[in-house]
């Protein structure tokens, strides 16, 4: 009796993850390795063998390469720069006492967290507009620009990051923030007394025992980076040209756009292969410095 | 931080002469509501073709859509997070470690099979297209399975041998327990679904299914088009209010909910 009501209770527990894991993750895993070795249109319906020359074109195309590069420089861009700023906030945070205040502070930080990307990418796409964007117009008062931003191929990409950040950095600061709590008062007090100077004490005091914080910070933060789709779609459409084309926007404008969704699958797979090397390199890079 | 979001306020209640004042002023002159009217009833505006904007019917669309997801999680995650932190049985460990494994594939490498899948169903357009691919999410049921991890047995083990079957200790012990971690969760999947962007634009083409976020993204045009900026920005305040209220109001929660999803993970 009691074992009958156990095995129900997991049967029922588990049906619906297994059901959706099989429907809407395994099968379309498998499903999408298929689309990449074969060659079909949306429209037409037909479905043709074509062995590796998807890949091989992949690697031959100049599309592919444009698309790599931009995410990359975004990616960097906005680990590097975001970290060192949520850092930053992260600390002045820490700093302030009075916890009412604190609190306060926290929550401006955070609300561009909970606001929608459509939304955040909208807003600042008119800031920036170049004639009447009200961000040139302040960079005109300290002498600066004017710039074209998401009309110049050169400015495109620091826009998007830009604009990325101001979302992302709530999120980033929070974590940060736990992670200094972790840190024991102890080893601050210990190094005082042996005359440490701020840089010192951050240097071989918070920066090494906050790794594991930056390093959830980095992964994350570089996962999700790679995957950069609806800033650069609501903004500029991937443009001008090509010139803001991320991985993923290429997977789509080619599988959505032109309909080709055996090539996109193999575009897919590289990108998939791409972020999870980056994220193993990351994750050994990290432990052999952690556990050296 | 909180300049954009002033900004775009400041933009919305500008009449349409003043978006094209050079240099911006930071606030309105003859502050007016009627971009509101534009966005919510369809009142004229100058320069704006269309006459109507459904916002009304994208709310609802994108309120229903998160809540239903939302609940499906709370509800998938914790119980099959429990049966993996307290029960034993074969194959346990191998289903969550795939389950556990899926967090690591980006969508971009399912997004076209699952596209295909959909449309095939029939399901182009409609609610269950938005929903049914969201109903588990394997942090969910890592999340809480790390919680339930921590509940000590005893009160398990009690409950059955008061004769409880395994659905009322479920329900009884296990579901009070973790109201807090659910709380996390539920403000964590809310908002990553209110957001949501790139699924909704593969299967919802019809107007009146859209979304706010695709919405909003596809009704407005590109940059160029400035004498739109001004009604655009009185959807996008009317578009992330409910989100910032209701984050403010439930603070503790998201906050919590993103360091335990930072911490765990």
């Amino acid at each position: 009796m009691k074992f009958t009501d156990r095995t129900r209770f997991i049967t029922v527990a588990l049906a619906i993850p297994i059901i959706w894991l099989v429907a809407f993750r395994l099968y379309p895993i498998v499903y999408s390795a298929y689309l990449s070795f074969n060659t079909y249109y949306l429209l037409s319906g037909q479905v043709t063998f074509q062995g590796l020359s998807n890949y091989i074109s992949v690697f031959h195309d100049p599309l592919f390469r444009v698309s790599l590069l931009n995410t990359i420089y975004l990616s960097l861009g906005l680990g590097i720069v975001g970290i060192w700023i949520a850092l930053g906030l992260a600390m002045a945070l820490r700093s302030v006492k009075n916890l009412r205040i604190q609190t306060i502070y926290r929550t401006i930080i955070f609300i561009p967290a909970v606001t929608m990307m459509v939304a955040t990418a909208q807003a600042w796409t008119w800031m920036f507009q170049p004639s009447y964007g009200v961000i040139n117009y302040l960079l005109s008062l300290i002498e600066l620009g004017p710039f074209r931003w998401l009309t110049s191929p050169s400015e495109v990409i620091p826009a998007i990051i830009i604009t990325t950040l101001w979302k992302t950095l709530g999120f980033t600061v929070v974590l940060f923030e736990a992670g200094l709590a972790g840190i024991p008062e102890a080893f601050y007090e210990a190094s005082e007394i042996d005359g440490a100077t701020k840089w010192q004490q951050f240097r071989h005091v918070t920066w090494p025992l906050l790794s594991p914080a930056t390093i959830f910070v980095f992964v994350t933060g570089l996962a999700a980076a790679l995957q950069t789709f609806t800033q650069v779609y609501v903004m500029t459409m991937g443009g001008p040209g090509t010139s803001a084309y991320t991985l993923v926007f290429y997977v789509y404008q080619r599988a959505f756009v032109y309909k080709d969704l055996g090539y996109a699958s193999a575009v897919a797979y590289v990108v998939f292969l791409i972020i999870f090397i980056a994220s193993y390199l990351q994750l050994r890079y990290i432990k052999e410095k952690l556990w050296a | 931080m909180l300049f954009p979001i002033f900004w775009v306020l400041s933009t919305s209640l500008k009449p349409y002469a003043e978006i094209f004042e050079y240099p911006p002023k930071f606030i309105p002159e003859h502050p007016t509501l009627a971009n509101y009217g534009t966005v919510l009833f369809g009142w004229w505006s100058p320069g704006l073709v269309m006459t109507e904007i459904p916002l009304g019917i994208w709310f609802i669309n994108t309120a229903f859509i998160s809540i239903s997801v939302t609940a499906c999680t709370l509800f998938t995650s914790l119980i099959s997070g429990y049966v993996f932190a307290k029960f034993r049985f074969k194959g346990r460990d191998a289903l969550f470690t795939v389950i556990l494994a899926n967090m690591m594939i980006p969508f971009v490498v399912i997004m076209i099979p699952l596209y295909v899948l959909v449309t095939n169903m029939g399901w182009a357009n409609t609610y269950q297209a938005l929903i049914v691919p969201s109903v588990v999410s394997p942090f969910g049921i890592f999340m809480m399975r790390q919680f339930c991890k921590g509940i000590p047995d005893d009160y398990i083990d009690a409950a059955r041998l008061e004769g409880s079957s395994e659905f009322t200790v479920f329900w009884r012990i296990i579901f009070p327990m973790c109201k807090t971690p659910l709380a996390a969760l539920a403000a964590f999947t809310f908002t990553w679904q209110w957001d949501d962007f790139l699924w909704p634009l593969l299967v919802i083409s019809s107007t009146q299914m859209r979304t706010l976020s695709l919405g909003v993204a596809v009704f407005f045009p590109f940059y160029g088009t400035i004498y739109l900026y001004a009604i655009l920005m009185a959807a996008i305040v009317l578009f992330i209010m409910p989100v910032i209220i209701f984050f403010l109001i439930a603070q503790k929660y998201f906050v919590t909910g993103f360091v335990l999803s930072g911490l765990k993970a």
